[in-house]
C-alpha cells in the first residue's frame, strides 16, 4: 500500500511518546499480566482510528485505554477474580513501609473513594492531566469536572482524617501561609 | 503524624506520593518496554492494514443503512424476543420465564457451602491450549457482623479456592474474616496474611464463582434461546448472548449449568482463542456438609507449616502472582 508508510511512521511516533504514559496508567488500574494486552488493545484503536487522534493525543489515549480496562476487567475476573482482589490487596492490604510506597495512608484512603472520584484525582497527580484533559477522559464538562475534584479532595480529606494514626494538626501559626484548608 | 492538608496542591501532592509506579516493584511488573511492545504489536499492525476510507458519502449512506438494519432489528427482537436456531420460536413471555429460571438456579440461599469446580480451556487456532481449574467453597452467609453500606467492603464471606493451571495446583487461598491467607503447595506452607485486605474481602457470596460472570452475561438486553441444542451428545438450553459471542448451556429440566462458551477469549500470551468454562461441580452444601472445614486452609492442610511472617507472605503472595509468567502452553503432544 503506497500511503501506508508515513501512516505507520506516523504511529510509532506517536506509540513511542505516549507508550510510557498508556503502560502506567494501565498498571496503576489493572493486574500486571493484563498491563501487555491493555496496551495492545489501546495502540491497535490508534491504528484503526489514527485519523481521529486529537491534538494533544494523551487524553484520548486514556480513554481509550479506560474502556479497554473495563472489558478487560470483566473478562480477567471471568477468569480468575482473586488474581486482582490479591494485587490490589498488594497494594491496599499491608504494611506500605514493605512495598516501598511512599504513602500508603493515601493510598487507603483513594480506594475507599468511589471509582470516579479516585479517577479525577488520579488523572490528575498520577497521570500528569490538565483538569480540563482529566475531564475529557472522564467524558464530563470542564466545569462540572473541576466540581468534582474539589469534591473528591474533600472526601479524600474526610478518609484520611478516619486513618489510624491520624493526629489533630497543632494549630495554625500565623506566620505561615496555611489557610485551614478548603474543606 | 499531621495529616491536616491546608491546600489543594498540598492534597494533590499526597496522592501523587501514593502513586504506585513509585514503588519499583509495581514497575517491574508494567509490561514490556516500548520498543518490545511496538515489536509485539507490529504483526498485528501488518494484519489489520487500516482500512480504506469510504467517501463520505457512501460512509453516510452506510451509517443511514445501518441505523435502518438496527431499527429492524430493534423491532424484530421486541416482536419476538428470542428464537431458536433450529427455528422453533420462543415468545417473549416463554423467553422471559426461562431467563428467570436460569437466572435464579444460579442464587444460593444463605446459611450453606456454594461449591463450584469450573475447568476452563482456551484453545488457539494454532491448536495451543491453556487449561485452569478452580475449585472454590463459598460461604454463603458473612462471616462476621455486616454493617452498611454493604458494597464497602464491609461484610466479609469466607471461602477457599484451590487454582490449578494445565493440571497443576499453582497455589490454594482462603478468605478468612477479611484477611487473604495463602497456601503454597511447593513449600506446603501455610503463609497467613498481616492484616486485613481492605475494600478487597468478597463482599457478595457468589463474588469469585465463575458463574457470577453469566449471571452478569444474563442481564445483557437480546439474549436469544435454543431449547433444543444438544451438548455432548445429551439434551440440553442454549442461551446465547451479545451477538453470539458467549453461549451458555443448562440442563433444560433444572437450568443447572452446564458450560459456557467465550468465542473471543485469549491465552495468557495474548494468542486469540476460543474459552470453554465446563462447571464440572455446582452444589449447595447444606446441613453437616457445609463444614467449615471446607473453608480452612489449616484444616485442608494439618501438616503444613504455618508462616506468620509479613515478608514470606508478601514473597507468597508474589509469587502467585507470576505463578504462570513462564507458563508452557500445551499442544496437541502435550504440555512442555
Amino acid at each position: 500500500m503506497p500511503d501506508s508508510q508515513p501512516r505507520r511512521a506516523r504511529f510509532e511516533a506517536l506509540f513511542r511518546e505516549h507508550h510510557p504514559a498508556v503502560r502506567a496508567y494501565a498498571r496503576r488500574r489493572v493486574p500486571p499480566e493484563a498491563v501487555d494486552d491493555i496496551v495492545s488493545e489501546t495502540f491497535l484503536v490508534v491504528w484503526r482510528r489514527l485519523d481521529d487522534v486529537p491534538e494533544p493525543p494523551l487524553p484520548w489515549l486514556l480513554t481509550v485505554a479506560r474502556n479497554v480496562a473495563g472489558t478487560e476487567r470483566r473478562g480477567a475476573a471471568r477468569r480468575a477474580r482473586l488474581w486482582l482482589k490479591a494485587q490490589s490487596g498488594h497494594l491496599e492490604g499491608h504494611d506500605p513501609g514493605e512495598f516501598e510506597i511512599a504513602d500508603g495512608r493515601a493510598l487507603r484512603a483513594l480506594a475507599r473513594l468511589s471509582e470516579r472520584d479516585r479517577e479525577a484525582l488520579t488523572l490528575v497527580a498520577w497521570d500528569g492531566l490538565t483538569p480540563a484533559q482529566a475531564a475529557t477522559v472522564l467524558g464530563e464538562p470542564s466545569v462540572r469536572f473541576r466540581q468534582r475534584l474539589h469534591r473528591a479532595g474533600r472526601r479524600l480529606r474526610a478518609q484520611l482524617a478516619a486513618e489510624p494514626g491520624h493526629q489533630e494538626p497543632a494549630p495554625p501559626r500565623h506566620d505561615h501561609a496555611a489557610t485551614g484548608g478548603h474543606a | 503524624m499531621i495529616t491536616r492538608l491546608d491546600t489543594d496542591l498540598e492534597l494533590l501532592d499526597l496522592v501523587r506520593n501514593a502513586d504506585p509506579m513509585r514503588d519499583p516493584r509495581v514497575q517491574a511488573t508494567a509490561g514490556l518496554d516500548t520498543e518490545s511492545a511496538l515489536r509485539r504489536l507490529a504483526p498485528e499492525l501488518d494484519r489489520r492494514l487500516a482500512p480504506r476510507r469510504t467517501p463520505r458519502r457512501r460512509r453516510a449512506a452506510l451509517r443511514i443503512a445501518m441505523l435502518a438494519a438496527g431499527l429492524a432489528a430493534a423491532v424484530f427482537v421486541v416482536a419476538n424476543v428470542a428464537s431458536t436456531e433450529n427455528g422453533s420460536a420462543v415468545s417473549a413471555a416463554q423467553a422471559q420465564t426461562i431467563l428467570r429460571h436460569v437466572r435464579a438456579a444460579l442464587v444460593f440461599p444463605p446459611h450453606a457451602i456454594y461449591e463450584e469446580d469450573t475447568i476452563a480451556t482456551v484453545t488457539a487456532r494454532d491448536g495451543a491450549r491453556f487449561t485452569s481449574e478452580t475449585h472454590e467453597w463459598l460461604s454463603t452467609s458473612p462471616s462476621g457482623s455486616c454493617p452498611p453500606p454493604r458494597d464497602q467492603g464491609s461484610c466479609p464471606y469466607n471461602s477457599r479456592l484451590v487454582r490449578s493451571w494445565n493440571g497443576k495446583v499453582q497455589w490454594e487461598q482462603a478468605f478468612v474474616n477479611g484477611r487473604l491467607d495463602l497456601y503454597d503447595p511447593r513449600t506446603d506452607t501455610i503463609y497467613l496474611a498481616p492484616g486485613i485486605a481492605q475494600n478487597q474481602v468478597p463482599d457478595t457470596p457468589q463474588s469469585t464463582s465463575a458463574l457470577s460472570e453469566v449471571e452478569y452475561l444474563l442481564t445483557k438486553p437480546h439474549v436469544t434461546i435454543n431449547r433444543h441444542a444438544v451438548l455432548h451428545g445429551r439434551p440440553a438450553m442454549e442461551l446465547t448472548v451479545d451477538g453470539g459471542r458467549f453461549s451458555y448451556w443448562v440442563v433444560p429440566s433444572t437450568y443447572q449449568p452446564l458450560q459456557s462458551v467465550d468465542r473471543q477469549d485469549s491465552l495468557p500470551d495474548g494468542q486469540a482463542g476460543v474459552g470453554i468454562n465446563r462447571y464440572a461441580i455446582v452444589r449447595l452444601l447444606t446441613r453437616s456438609a457445609a463444614s467449615p472445614a471446607l473453608l480452612s486452609l489449616q484444616h485442608q492442610h494439618p501438616g503444613a507449616t504455618v508462616d506468620h511472617s509479613a515478608t514470606d507472605y508478601a514473597a507468597a503472595l508474589s509469587r502467585m502472582q507470576h505463578a504462570g509468567d513462564g507458563l508452557t502452553r500445551c499442544s496437541r503432544s502435550g504440555c512442555g
